[in-house]
């Protein structure tokens, strides 16, 4: 099912590294190329704090919730 | 990353490998509509002074996946952080900028789920991304990279706003090999 969503953020933490990239290549799917700077790729924690997370179209109730992404 | 769409042509992202969310309905509730596969986990935000914050996520375990202290800062510096791959602070701000879109693979690594952020498309003029100081004493990094050498890159964060986000039509990967390549 794909669903639209509409989300508040209360606010996004983005904090950023950079490892070697033949340590972050094992991590990914093949198909993807990794973005690099002088042999270095760039890994991110991504933390929104999301209020009033909304479904657009059926009416999903709304939510309050904290994500972490890396 | 990039990653050549067969909707978009090359694109540049995120990729998402792991995703944790509080233990609640709303967690099992995603898993089954979305792409995303969360993980269990707990995500504390505790405020520790002005505009200072404490971002500890943990596992069911007990174990502290990641913990980090940050403070956010309406000023943006001009100096980067000491041995970072960037030449400036405003060619980092740039290529952080330049990313409207995230990537989750299938499972069996054959699709690409794309989510799109859709409105507003990244419009960092009328919400900038502002930099957030993080305290590079108080880090915990993830397992995967754990024994990695990790230097701290420039950091940000973005205030209140509304975001739509949009999964776009799944792709199948393709294989690179020259007998199934696309005509």
């Amino acid at each position: 099912m794909k669903l639209d969503v509409l989300a508040d953020l209360d606010h996004l933490f983005i904090i950023n590294f950079s490892v070697e990239a033949t340590r972050l290549q094992r991590l990914l799917p093949g198909h993807l190329r990794l973005l690099t700077r002088e042999g270095r790729a760039i890994p991110s924690i991504v933390l929104p704090a999301i209020r009033n997370l909304r479904q657009r179209s059926v009416g999903f109730p709304k939510v309050d919730y904290d994500l972490f992404g890396l | 990353m990039e990653y050549e769409s067969s909707q978009l042509g090359l694109t540049k992202g995120i990729y998402f490998s792991r995703l944790i969310m509080d233990p609640n309905h709303v967690r099992r509730v995603a898993n089954m509509l979305m792409a995303f596969d969360f993980e269990r986990g707990t995500i504390t935000r505790q405020t520790t002074g002005e505009n200072s914050t404490d971002v500890t996520v943990t596992l069911p375990s007990g174990k502290n996946l990641f913990h980090a202290n940050v403070h956010t800062s309406g000023e943006f510096p001009f100096a980067l952080t000491e041995g970072s791959c960037f030449e400036s602070a405003d060619e980092a701000l740039a290529m952080y900028n330049d990313i409207a879109y995230g990537f989750v693979s299938s499972a069996d690594a054959q699709s690409m789920h794309i989510l799109q952020i859709a409105e507003p498309h990244p419009n960092y003029e009328a919400w900038p991304l502002l930099h957030l100081e993080v305290n590079r004493d108080s880090i915990i990094i993830p397992t995967e990279l754990a024994d990695a050498e990790v230097q701290l890159e420039p950091s940000y964060y973005v205030g209140q706003l509304p975001r739509y986000w949009r999964w776009l039509k799944t792709e199948r990967v393709e294989s690179k090999s020259p007998a199934s390549a696309p005509k």
